[in-house]
């Protein structure tokens, strides 16, 4: 049964890729210079975001490459200023969550990248301060949308607008969720039995250049 | 200072900022870039009018958690006036009947949008323009006393809501310094939250950007106990009612081709009053996912003629009026959808690079899930499987 099937002219309307030959010189300049300057201006905070999620440190090339390369291709989309970093944040998220179930992509654009991490980011002391494994744990205990409310919150320091604005959902229910993910983080910590007497650390390694930083989490 | 909580959750972070700002990655960024600017941009044909919009609720390229999740990033208008002699659907009388019924009876306050509505959740906003007011019902079964002390209020008291004992809490916003572009006058002014029970339900009423607590409670003391049709009566006008869902679903498809087989009866919500996008990206939704399911089966098998239907259907979506409208008001589910119809009629891949066909193996892990058959990506990415999942229930 086809109701309405309209006589559609193939391709009239649907886009088209240009530069099929990967030619740059077809692009106009103002598109790269918008690209270039959102690069040079959002890559590390994208990095940081990836970083900060995957398991293996070289990954977060692939999150990176992947990330702007729909921003080089959907660059007439990405909104300017603040939103447009809002933008690319919400493209990570959803390609870092591919990543994390699976759908994992090896861009041959990133293997440079993916190299200089391995080597800045190598696998190391696992030690970190028994506070932060007990928080680490309580945040695992959380559910997932708790938990990255949380970290998009501390990690990004997102406002409850911009992680609404990340997430797609009401800034109105980020207030309430984020109130209660945060209780619910108390109450998990108090049940692990925090506060303990240990101080607490920095659950990070300074910027030296050289980081043993992967403490391998439980997923 | 941050919140307590996000200061412990900041020591969770393997790296900071400045961790990742200390890397020494220029060259290889640069490469990075460069080779980046090598592929080709996605741009539209001249004739195509793009829809344009203010960016109001980030780009939802994840897996939708359903088609309801398109819906909560619309803001909604303000029914004028009111339906007279409406016959309600059993299903919305059920929850009218079962809720707090309340609706603010202030000049300046009016209805903005209904995020949830159903017998166990409820989530209303109403507005003044500057300040919102926002109105939760859940069971009460599942809450702490409202008596119990929050260590992060810095006000509390008891107060009397609707003829209640209530408890009327203030937050106030998380010192430190904001760069200016981030001062968000909701998020930096106190929020107040008055939590009260009602019929077996707990009731939270937050407010935000308040110039006061006497402000908040002014308007709190606004709050009015409304008979059935009152109630659904203040829903608001692009709010479908289930007695006129048929009509809706018909006109949304009006210009929308649907392949053989295709179970329209099945995409018909049963129950609770659904938004015209949530309904309208449920609907196209079902019809997209149907037709790139058609094309990969037929390409699978040879079937030329069927590739072709599928195709031509995809590619006509951005002529789509559902779609067009919804991406003019913000939406973010019709990018989604063009990205596929643009892949599937270009023969490329999506704009992250993966295929139109490309499958989550099974043995993979979902969430707390492990699949135990495959599932195509894009399954997840248009929320195939909620829709289906949807209409089942």
């Amino acid at each position: 049964m086809h109701d309405d099937v309209r006589g559609n002219e193939r391709g009239r309307r649907v886009s088209i890729l240009t530069g099929a030959a990967a030619d740059s010189t077809n692009q106009p300049a103002a598109r790269r210079d918008r690209f270039e300057a959102l690069f040079v201006a959002e890559s590390r905070a994208i990095l940081g975001y990836a970083l900060r999620r995957v398991d293996q440190a070289e990954d977060a090339a692939d999150v990176v490459a992947e990330t702007f390369l729909v921003a080089w291709r959907r660059i007439d989309d990405v909104p300017p200023g603040r939103e447009g970093t809002l933008w690319l944040y919400g493209v990570a998220r959803r390609v870092s969550a591919n990543h994390l179930r699976g759908v994992r992509r090896r861009h041959r654009l990133a293997e440079r990248l993916r190299e200089e991490l391995m080597t800045q980011l190598q696998p190391g002391d696992n030690a970190e301060a028994d506070a932060v494994q007990l928080v680490r744990e309580a945040m695992h205990n959380l559910a997932e949308p708790d938990r990255e409310l949380l970290q998009l919150t501390s990690w990004e320091g997102l406002s409850a607008t911009e992680v609404a604005s990340v997430m797609s959902i009401p800034a109105a229910t980020v207030r309430t969720r984020l109130y209660r993910a945060r209780n619910r983080l108390k109450a998990e910590l108090a049940a692990l039995g925090w506060p303990r007497e240990h101080p607490l650390g920095s659950g990070h390694v300074g910027g030296d250049g050289h980081l043993p930083v992967w403490p391998k989490e439980e997923s | 200072m941050k919140h307590e909580m996000d200061a412990l959750v900041a020591t969770t972070a393997r790296l900071t900022d400045a961790d990742v700002e200390a890397l020494a990655l220029q060259s290889a960024e640069a490469d990075l870039m460069e080779e980046i600017m090598s592929a080709p941009v996605l741009e539209s044909v001249p004739d195509v009018e793009q829809p344009r919009r203010q960016w109001s609720g980030g780009r939802r390229l994840t897996a939708l958690a359903g088609a309801a999740a398109v819906a909560a990033s619309v803001l909604f208008t303000v029914q004028a006036g009111r339906d007279t002699g409406t016959v309600w659907a059993a299903e919305v009388l059920e929850v009218a009947e079962a809720a707090p019924r309340l609706l603010l009876d202030h000049p300046d306050w009016r209805m903005w949008h209904v995020d949830e509505f159903s017998v166990d959740y409820g989530v209303m906003v109403f507005t003044d323009g500057a300040g919102q007011f926002q109105l939760e019902w859940m069971p009460l079964a599942e809450q702490p006393p409202i008596t119990d002390s929050d260590p992060y209020a810095a006000v509390e008291e008891s107060i009397t809501v609707v003829g209640r004992e209530a408890v009327v809490r203030r937050f106030d916003p998380t010192p430190g310094p904001r760069a200016e572009a981030d001062l968000d006058p909701l998020y930096d002014a106190p929020a107040f939250v008055t939590e009260w029970d009602q019929g077996g339900y707990r009731v939270s009423a937050w407010g935000w950007a308040f110039a006061d607590q006497d402000d908040y409670e002014e308007v709190l003391g606004a709050l009015r106990e409304v008979d059935v049709d009152d109630w659904l009566s203040a829903m608001p006008a692009n709010v479908v009612r289930p007695d006129d869902t048929e009509s809706v679903v018909r006109e949304i498809l009006a210009d929308i081709p649907i392949p053989a087989g295709f179970d329209r009866a099945g995409i018909v919500p049963e129950a609770g009053v659904t938004a015209h996008s949530e309904l309208g990206a449920r609907v196209a939704g079902a019809v997209v996912c149907a037709w790139i399911d058609q094309w990969i089966t037929a390409t699978e098998t040879g079937d030329v003629n069927a590739v072709e239907e599928a195709a031509t259907a995809l590619a006509g979506s951005h002529d789509w009026d559902v779609l067009r409208k919804m991406a003019a008001g913000g939406g973010d589910f019709p990018a989604v959808i063009w990205a596929y119809a643009d892949a599937v009629n270009n023969g490329t891949t999506l704009p992250d690079g993966s295929a139109v066909d490309e499958v989550i193996p099974a043995g993979s892990v979902e969430g707390d899930t492990v699949l135990t058959e495959r599932v195509y990506v894009y399954e997840t990415a248009l929320g195939c499987d909620s829709i289906a999942e949807m209409a089942r229930s």
